[in-house]
Order: C-alpha cells, then sequence, then structure tokens
C-alpha cells in the first residue's frame, strides 16, 4: 500500500505542471458552478438579503409546497412543455432535411455560399432577433403590416397575439438555429463511404433511391443522438428568446419556468421560490437526461 | 432501351437537382433578407421610410444615420463596452480552456474525476438565484468583469478541444518528450500549432458568446456607462414600445434621447451585427471540421 502510494505521489509529482496547468479552469468550476449548487439550499429557507444564505431561516419545502399551489404553476408547466414539444416536432427536422439537400448540391461554391448564408443568423443575438421582427411585424409600422394593411385592408397584429405568438417563437426559432444545426448533420453526411453510392448506382437505384436507402440510415444514429439530447432538455424552451419577445398581452401563452424564474427572483425578490423552481426544473432536467440517455445505451448510443 | 431508361433517369434527376437548388436558394433569401432589410433601412431617409413602405432598395438613400451613430459617442460606448468583454474575454477563456484540455487528454491519475468533474455542470446547474449570488458575492456587480468571469470556461468547447489534443498522433509529442521538453513546451510547441484550427473554432463559440451576451448583461449591469451593445439595443427598442422586449421592470436608462429615429436605431443594429458577419465566414471551413471532432464520443 505504501509503495503503491508512493508510486502514485511520485508519478502525480512527475506531471505536476499538468495539474498546475488546471487549476484556474478548477477554480472556476467550483466558485461558479459547484458554490451555486450548494446555494441551491435557498429553496428550502426563507431567504432574507441581509442575513445571507447560511442564516437565512429554514422553512422545509414552504417553497415547493407554494409553487405546486400556485395557480400560475400548470399554466407555466403546460406552456412550457408545449413551446418545447412544438419547437421538438417543427424545428427538429428542418436541419437534417435542409442538409440532406446541401448533400445533393455538386457545386461546390453555391454549396459554401448557401452554407454561409444560413449560419449567418446564429451568431446573433435574441434581442437583434426582436429589434428585427419589430421592424417587419410592429402593428402600426413594421414593413409586413403595412403591406398586409394595403392589400387586406386589416391590421395585422402577430406580436401581441396570443393566438399567433407560439408560432412566432417556432418561426424565429427555426430561421435562428435551422442553418446552425445543419452543421453536425454535414459533418455526419460527409463521413459516408463513397462506394456505397457507386454500388448502389451500377445496381441501378435512382437517387433519390440513394438517399432513402444509404444516406438517411446511415445518419440515423446522429439523428437519435440528437433527438435523445433534445428531448432530455425538454424543459428548456428558449429563455432569452421569451424573455427578449415577451409582453403582458401573450403572457398567458409564452410564461415558462425560467421566466418565471426569472420575475419570482428578480422582479418579486422571492429569491426562495425563485429558486425553488430553479431546482425543480433542474432536477427534472438531469432526469430526463439520464432517462435518455439509458435509452440511448439501448439503440447502442452513448452519447453521455 | 438501356439508354432510354437512362435519359429519363437523367431528365427526372436534373428536374429533381433544379427544385433542389431553387428551394436553397429560397432558405437562402429567407435567412438573409432581414440583414438586408435592416442595412436597407438604416441606409434610409426617415421622414421617407415612415411613408412609404419599401422592400428592396432604400428610400432617400444617405448615411446620416450611419454617421450619427459614428459621431455619438453614447451610442458606441456600448460597442467599446462590448469590444472589451468580447476581446478579453475570449483571450482568457481560449487559454484557460487550453490549459485544462491538454491535460484532460492525457492519462494521470484522478483525469476520470476531472472529467466527471467538468461534465456534471453540463448536467446540473444551480440556477439562476444561486449564480447571482455568488457573481454579487465575488464582487462582480456592476462591473464588465461579470460577464466575463462567469462564463470563463465552456464544458462543450473544451470537450472539443480535448477530443482533438487526443487525436494528435502520440509519436510527435514523444519525439518531443525524448528531447527534454517539459509539459509547457509540449504544449507551446507542439500542441498549438497543431490545434490552432480548433483554437481558431472555439475562440469564435466563445467570441460570439461574449458579443451576444444579454441576459447576464441586464441583471449584472446598471451602470448605463458601463452597457453592452445589446443593452443599448434593448434600451432603444423598449423606449420605442415599452411592452415589448424582456425585462420591462428593469430600469431603462437615458443613453438615447426619446426621439432616437428609427432609422438611427437600425444603423446601431447594423454595427453590432457587424463584428459577427464580418469575423466568421473565414473560419467557417474550421468550424465544420471542429464540431465533427467534437461529435466524437468521448
Amino acid at each position: 500500500m505504501t509503495i503503491m502510494s508512493k508510486k502514485l505521489w511520485r508519478e502525480v509529482w512527475r506531471d505536476n505542471t499538468l495539474y498546475l496547468m488546471m487549476l484556474p479552469a478548477i477554480a472556476f468550476f467550483i466558485i461558479y458552478r459547484y458554490i451555486p449548487m450548494y446555494g441551491i439550499i435557498i429553496a428550502f429557507k426563507k431567504f432574507n438579503f441581509g442575513m445571507g444564505i447560511i442564516n437565512s431561516p429554514w422553512i422545509g419545502l414552504e417553497n415547493f409546497q407554494d409553487l405546486f399551489r400556485s395557480p400560475f404553476f400548470s399554466m407555466i408547466m403546460y406552456n412550457t412543455i408545449t413551446i418545447s414539444f412544438y419547437k421538438l416536432v417543427l424545428c427538429f427536422p428542418l436541419p437534417i432535411i435542409v442538409a440532406l439537400m446541401l448533400n445533393q448540391v455538386r457545386n461546390k461554391y453555391f454549396k459554401s455560399s448557401i452554407q454561409t448564408v444560413i449560419y449567418l443568423p446564429y451568431f446573433i443575438s435574441w434581442i437583434v432577433v426582436a429589434t428585427v421582427v419589430y421592424v417587419f411585424l410592429s402593428p402600426d409600422s413594421g414593413v409586413i403590416s403595412k403591406l398586409w394593411a394595403d392589400i387586406t385592408g386589416s391590421k395585422l397584429d402577430i406580436m401581441m397575439n396570443p393566438k399567433y405568438f407560439r408560432g412566432l417563437l417556432i418561426f424565429t426559432e427555426a430561421w435562428k438555429e435551422t442553418g446552425w444545426g445543419t452543421i453536425i448533420y454535414l459533418a455526419s453526411l460527409s463521413s459516408i463511404n463513397s462506394e456505397l453510392y457507386e454500388a448502389a448506382d451500377i445496381d441501378g437505384a435512382s437517387r433519390l433511391q440513394g438517399i432513402f436507402y444509404i444516406t438517411i440510415p446511415s445518419i440515423m444514429p446522429a439523428i437519435l443522438t440528437m433527438l435523445i439530447l433534445r428531448v432530455g432538455y425538454i424543459l428548456n424552451a428558449g429563455f432569452e428568446q421569451i424573455f427578449v419577445m415577451q409582453n403582458a398581452m401573450v403572457y398567458q401563452v409564452s410564461e415558462i419556468l425560467d421566466t418565471y424564474v426569472y420575475k419570482t427572483g428578480f422582479q418579486q425578490g422571492n429569491f426562495g421560490l425563485s429558486t425553488a423552481v430553479g431546482l425543480f426544473k433542474s432536477i427534472v432536467g438531469l432526469t430526463m437526461v439520464v432517462i435518455t440517455n439509458n435509452i440511448a445505451k439501448r439503440f447502442g448510443e452513448d452519447i453521455l | 432501351m438501356r439508354t432510354v431508361i437512362e435519359r429519363y433517369r437523367n431528365n427526372s434527376i436534373s428536374s429533381l437537382t433544379l427544385i433542389n437548388y431553387f428551394l436553397l436558394i429560397l432558405i437562402g433569401l429567407i435567412m438573409f433578407y432581414p440583414f438586408w432589410y435592416i442595412l436597407m433601412y438604416s441606409l434610409s431617409t426617415y421622414s421617407e421610410v415612415i411613408h412609404k413602405n419599401f422592400l428592396i432598395l432604400p428610400v432617400g438613400f444617405t448615411m446620416d444615420n450611419m454617421l450619427y451613430v459614428l459621431k455619438n459617442a453614447s451610442m458606441y460606448v456600448g460597442v467599446i463596452n462590448s469590444a472589451f468583454v468580447t476581446i478579453v474575454g475570449t483571450i482568457l477563456s481560449v487559454i484557460i480552456t487550453l490549459m485544462i484540455a491538454y491535460p484532460m487528454s492525457k492519462r494521470i491519475h484522478g483525469i476520470n474525476t476531472i472529467s466527471f468533474f467538468v461534465y456534471f455542470t453540463m448536467l446540473f446547474s444551480g440556477g439562476m438565484i444561486p449564480i447571482y449570488l455568488i457573481v454579487k458575492d465575488t464582487g462582480l456587480m456592476n462591473s464588465l468583469w461579470s460577464l466575463i468571469i462567469p462564463q470563463l470556461v465552456n464544458p462543450f468547447n473544451l470537450y472539443i478541444l480535448r477530443n482533438f489534443i487526443k487525436g494528435i498522433p502520440e509519436s510527435m509529442v514523444e519525439a518531443a518528450t525524448i528531447d527534454g521538453a517539459g509539459h509547457m513546451t509540449v504544449l507551446t510547441r507542439i500542441i498549438i500549432p497543431l490545434a490552432l484550427p480548433i483554437i481558431a473554432t472555439i475562440a469564435l463559440f466563445y467570441g460570439a458568446r461574449y458579443w451576444n451576451a444579454f441576459f447576464d448583461a441586464v441583471i449584472y449591469i446598471s451602470d448605463p456607462k458601463k452597457w453592452t451593445i445589446q443593452l443599448v439595443i434593448r434600451d432603444l427598442i423598449m423606449q420605442q414600445n415599452p411592452e415589448v422586449s424582456g425585462g420591462s421592470t428593469v430600469t431603462t436608462g437615458k443613453m438615447a434621447t426619446a426621439n432616437t429615429l428609427e432609422t438611427v436605431k437600425m444603423a446601431l443594429v447594423v454595427f453590432s451585427v457587424l463584428p459577427m458577419v464580418a469575423v466568421y465566414p473565414f473560419l467557417q471551413k474550421y468550424f465544420v471540421k471542429g464540431v465533427m471532432v467534437g461529435a466524437v464520443k468521448s
């Protein structure tokens, strides 16, 4: 045992530069990621700014009772899951389709130009997206609203209409993320052995058959992996996006867990309740990720 | 007979190809049009823009809006603050990520524990309030550092880099080690030059994140002198339409005068998008590769 540990220490000492190099990053993770995990105890306290985290009095599960009894809770859960589900169904397949389309393009210059253009929206912030949406859809001055008024004579109000707001969220999400989402599939497509296509060609398969019998099965592992990850994060309905686009008129269709955390914490100053909501979300999220990863393992896709 | 079939096949291919090209161009236009539109809007004269609806070319072409933004310090104080956060943040993030990615690519004692230690932060988070409290307790409130230090290392970027370094042939490193080079020398002389494309990729990811940081700025920065470009933009939209855009009860500053013209606002938005649009196409060929390396399972 002592020989073992002596050997261990000798090896650790030999590599001391390697361990020292990691220190700044490790310090970062401890201070800004792990200490906040300890801060979760606020969820079980009546938090008082003056007393701080440690001295604030314990109140057990009261914050959670407040949350689950709140008339807003079912609305918030419903919105979170609905918005997330719509995004999953409508936005998830788009990058796959676009990647397949790009993969058919022979002209290299055309392909990379389209790629450059469709990645572009990924690199701008949601607040800029909100500005652009405003310029297009503002009921009075938006370019599309004006066009609509010229053609139909009626007023177009998408931003403040509960009926259309979720549609707007899904559309802007698709606009911003679709292009970027193609990257992973394009990477996966580029690794398909071209001999497969040549063989299929000799057998007289059409190009469409090639897509359905070779291309799609080849990228299926990538699709499943992305799908499972996406399902694991089902409670993330898109905080920043909703935060910048939400307004009082569409509150009841767009208030989600994360915006509720923000409002209870920063606007109402109820840090205990806010942290409890965050913890609820983290625990459900962690469970979902672990479950989906186990499902993935059954498919032989170890993603974690 | 065979040639007939072939011709038929080729015809069907070409029409499909045509539809494919057409749809891709359409998608490209949908993605690009909003950028074009805000640029044209910012090049229009305000008095004409409110009366005329334009779709493609500016009405009453003018450079005044752009010049107005460039001449008004209150407009571009946000650009300067964002530039500071982005440049300093990206440099620090890349260095610190490299410093942990290299040891993590080695089979040294305890490295699995450290890997899990990093990985767990992707699964579970303390949440908004506890993180806010630690930022406050570490004295970063109302400082531009609050946008840098709490975001220093991103596990995803770390994995991309670690996986790439792992893929570097052991023989290249061994040759240097035999010559008596230490870990520092190996890192700076061998690893960094080989990993440059991937380093450029993660620098872009970090840079985009710092430049576009919005929510953190909303909760940590209240002093208008320290506003980032994203906060300035939010302020500009909110005075136009108080119901729109997040955090409506967060105090708004008096950075822009109440009657800032819509066209001037768009000029500022153009400036806020410009750095990303200018930088990223040059790195495009690297990051496709970078994401591929990162996607390889650890």
